[in-house]
């Protein structure tokens, strides 16, 4: 493991039963870095982020997160994560969503109606707070979870496809919130097909073939090498795995 | 701690929500209504002042609404967490999986509770309005109520855990609706059975769980008096003991094996149903609406309703339950009348009393599920109703025409009651006027009507004549027509009608 790092995942497979869909992976996250993690569907993203999270065991290898083993509890009270598209409880409104995420990270009442405030402030449901959530479209569902997974004030943020359905002003919004998060040092790791985003966002992409890492790397240096731009590295990429 | 407390606060707190946002408790209270606003109107046969038809209907409509509500509130703690995604921002909290499962188990059973204490208080409450009263039963009730319910979260949460929704709410559903009406009876299933089959039914007996332990209904509502604390604490431990996480792979297996006896119990009845063409229900030409949904099973509905009465006049036990080793016919003594038809035709004795008490027959070491069915389900003093409290079967004999105006059983005993033990000629008459309305010059219901007009020589003696004299009539009338000389009911009708015609002439004579 390297010391310091905020996520240290070391040569981890995971197979469901004859498949593969992690095989040998190595990455690792410096604090206050920004990660994009791309790949096609089926790639091994999202079980990565389900191992990184403590969801799922690996069938070898080891993840450490934030020094520690993320299915420690403990460990996850510095994680904040929001998954690919979760319709949340319908019954519930924003703040009650919120009230009830706060409670379960055993945040008090108080500093739970402060960030509650704070956030739905930020992700720009302010307005839409005490409306059901069976009402909220997919982008304001989509924002929901950005203000759960920030709830905690995280140490390592895991996003999956956190750009689906949003608009594209609630995109710059949610890049500068990602930003500020960089700037408070504060380690983001996400996964997306949003190319565009990624290349804005990130310090460094990891590139996901079939279970395998084809690439990680700086997008800058990509960038300033010539590739006019990450769609086109991720196409080169790709096609030389082959 | 703090932090185990404030996650079980919010996982308490969204269950409630939840439940209470959805209105399935509105709509139940809505259909509870509609039920009993009608019922609580109605007066059989004209004749008021039953209350207790009411306390058992608005009882098993709290009961099964807390069912139903417990088997939802469990089986949507983790399944619709997986539809929507939401297990996983769930999980990635900091929350081991243990605490969530006990957390979310806790919630369900809060909300579910707090439905239920708004059953009984809307349950308390129209008691209360009615005028009546609760005895020391009543919070032994509850509690084990609300143990039940938590028992009911218990099991379908751990179907939901392991099997698809539809399929979880309907195997929780029969195991716990199949437990609380046959769990009990079980044993005595199993004795005639093949040694394979016995021993899966009493392996079910063994493990599945006993719904039926928390079921203090027939005590409340016919005012058994509480049961004793030792017992009580019993049952507590039992509900205890059955929401043990550790035992749930045997409760599965329970689950799994009492669908198996259900099953084995239940396909061989149905075929011989189906077979046997004459057995299956059919519709007579201007039955109405009744004969149309329910075809012969209204005469079998009828029947039950009648056996119902004959419950409701041993003061709540069921004579011919055996099981619970409290009581049975060979314990009534010759004086004794039964609301059984059978009896009724072979004496005509007064309704006293046989006050007596219970002795049980199975000690706890021996069977410690029948120890407990025994002291819970059944009374420490056997009471028959007698003199005006006898109005309570009314609604039953009532409800028994009404779904089969054809069952003279029903008519006959309804009469019976009234005249005999109510002692109220205008309701005997009532009854019978409404049945001989449905059946028209029947022989039985007509020496019925002599009876109560003869009033043992003191009454209305040329209306009983006419009445007994009607009833041999329409017997030979019956006779002429094919009827079968060798039916009990006719013969019984004609030699009554004959011998009270001729203790009327030779009164005539002496006079």
């Amino acid at each position: 493991m390297k010391s310091g790092s905020a996520v240290d995942i070391d040569s981890v497979s995971r197979s469901f039963g004859s498949v593969k869909a992690v095989d040998g992976l190595s990455l690792a996250l410096a604090p206050g870095e920004i990660v994009g993690f791309l790949g096609t569907n089926g790639a091994g993203k999202t079980t990565t982020i389900k191992m990184t999270l403590g969801l799922l065991a690996p069938t070898s290898g080891t993840v450490k997160v934030l020094g520690g083993d993320p299915s420690d509890p403990r460990v996850r009270s510095h994680i904040g994560y929001m998954p690919e598209v979760a319709t949340y409880y319908p019954y519930l409104d924003a703040r009650e969503l919120l009230s009830f995420y706060g409670g379960i990270c055993g945040l008090d009442a108080k500093t739970v109606r402060r960030r509650t405030d704070e956030l739905l402030d930020a992700v720009g449901l302010a307005d839409a707070a005490k409306r059901p959530l069976k009402t909220y479209s997919k982008g304001m569902l989509q924002r929901a979870g950005i203000a759960q997974a920030l709830l905690n004030d995280p140490d390592l943020l895991v996003l999956d496809e956190p750009f689906t359905g949003l608009d594209p002003l609630a995109r710059i919004h949610f890049r500068e919130l990602l930003l500020d998060l960089k700037r408070r040092g504060k380690t983001v790791f996400f996964s997306s097909h949003e190319l565009g985003e990624t290349e804005l966002l990130c310090d460094r992409v990891a590139i996901m073939k079939k279970g395998h890492c084809v690439y990680q790397g700086p997008v800058r240096d990509l960038a300033g090498d010539g590739a006019a731009n990450l769609e086109r590295l991720f196409l080169k990429t790709l096609e030389e795995a082959k | 701690m703090k932090l185990f407390l404030r996650q079980v606060r919010s996982l308490v707190k969204l269950s409630f929500l939840e439940l209470w946002r959805r209105n399935d408790v509105f709509a139940l209270l809505l259909l509870g209504l509609a039920l009993m606003v009608p019922l609580s109107m109605a007066t059989p046969f004209g004749a008021a002042g039953a209350s207790r038809y009411l306390d058992e209907m608005a009882l098993l409509l709290v009961w099964g609404f807390s069912l139903f509500i417990a088997l939802g509130a469990g089986q949507r703690l983790f399944p619709p967490e997986f539809e929507s995604r939401t297990i996983y921002p769930l999980l990635a909290k900091p929350i081991s999986r243990g605490r969530l499962l006990v957390g979310k188990y806790i919630g369900a059973v809060a909300a579910a509770w707090s439905a239920l204490a708004f059953f009984y208080v809307l349950f308390v409450a129209s008691v209360l309005l009615r005028g009546g009263a609760f005895a020391a039963e009543l919070p032994q009730a509850i509690v084990l109520h609300f143990a039940f319910v938590a028992l009911a979260v218990a099991v379908s949460l751990l179907g939901s855990l392991l099997v698809t929704a539809s399929a979880n709410l309907s195997l929780s559903a029969i195991v716990l609706v199949g437990m609380f009406f046959f769990g009990r009876q079980l044993p005595e299933y199993a004795e005639g059975l093949n040694p394979a089959l016995a021993w899966v039914v009493k392996a079910v007996y063994a493990v599945a769980p006993h719904a039926e332990f928390f079921d203090m209904r027939q005590r409340l509502v016919h005012g058994w008096g509480a049961v004793d604390g030792i017992v009580f604490s019993v049952v507590l431990l039992y509900a205890r003991r059955a929401r043990s996480p550790q035992e749930a792979p045997v409760r599965l297996g329970a689950t799994a094996l009492a669908a198996a006896a259900f099953a084995a119990l239940a396909v061989p009845s149905a075929m011989r149903q189906l077979r046997g063409g004459d057995a299956m229900p059919q519709v007579v030409k201007g039955e109405g609406a009744l004969a149309v949904a329910f075809g012969d099973a209204r005469g079998t509905i009828s029947r039950a309703l009648v056996h119902k009465a004959d419950t409701y006049y041993h003061g709540g036990i069921d004579v011919d339950c055996d099981h619970l080793g409290s009581h049975n016919h060979d314990e009534h003594g010759e004086g004794d009348h039964h609301v059984c038809h059978e009896c009724e035709h072979g004496h005509d004795d007064d309704l006293d009393d046989h006050d007596g008490e219970h002795e049980g027959k199975h000690c706890f070491s021996d069977d410690p599920w029948a120890w407990i069915n025994e002291h819970v389900r059944a009374p420490e003093i056997h009471r028959h109703l007698a003199g005006a409290e006898s109005v309570e079967m009314m609604p039953w004999f009532w409800a028994s025409v009404k779904a089969d105006p054809h069952n003279i059983d029903a008519w006959t005993t309804a009469w019976f009651i009234a005249d005999s033990s109510m002692k109220d000629k205008a309701l005997a008459l009532r009854v019978v006027s409404e049945g001989l309305g449905r059946n028209p010059d029947d022989p039985e219901l007509l020496v019925c009507r002599g009876r109560t007009f003869y009033d043992r020589g003191r009454g209305d003696i040329a209306a009983a004549r006419k009445a007994f004299s009607a009833a041999v009539e329409a017997a030979d009338r019956i006779l002429r027509a094919g009827g079968d000389p060798a039916d009990e009911r006719i013969i019984w009708a004609r030699r009554f009608a004959t011998a009270y015609l001729d203790r009327i002439e030779k009164k005539a004579d002496s006079r």
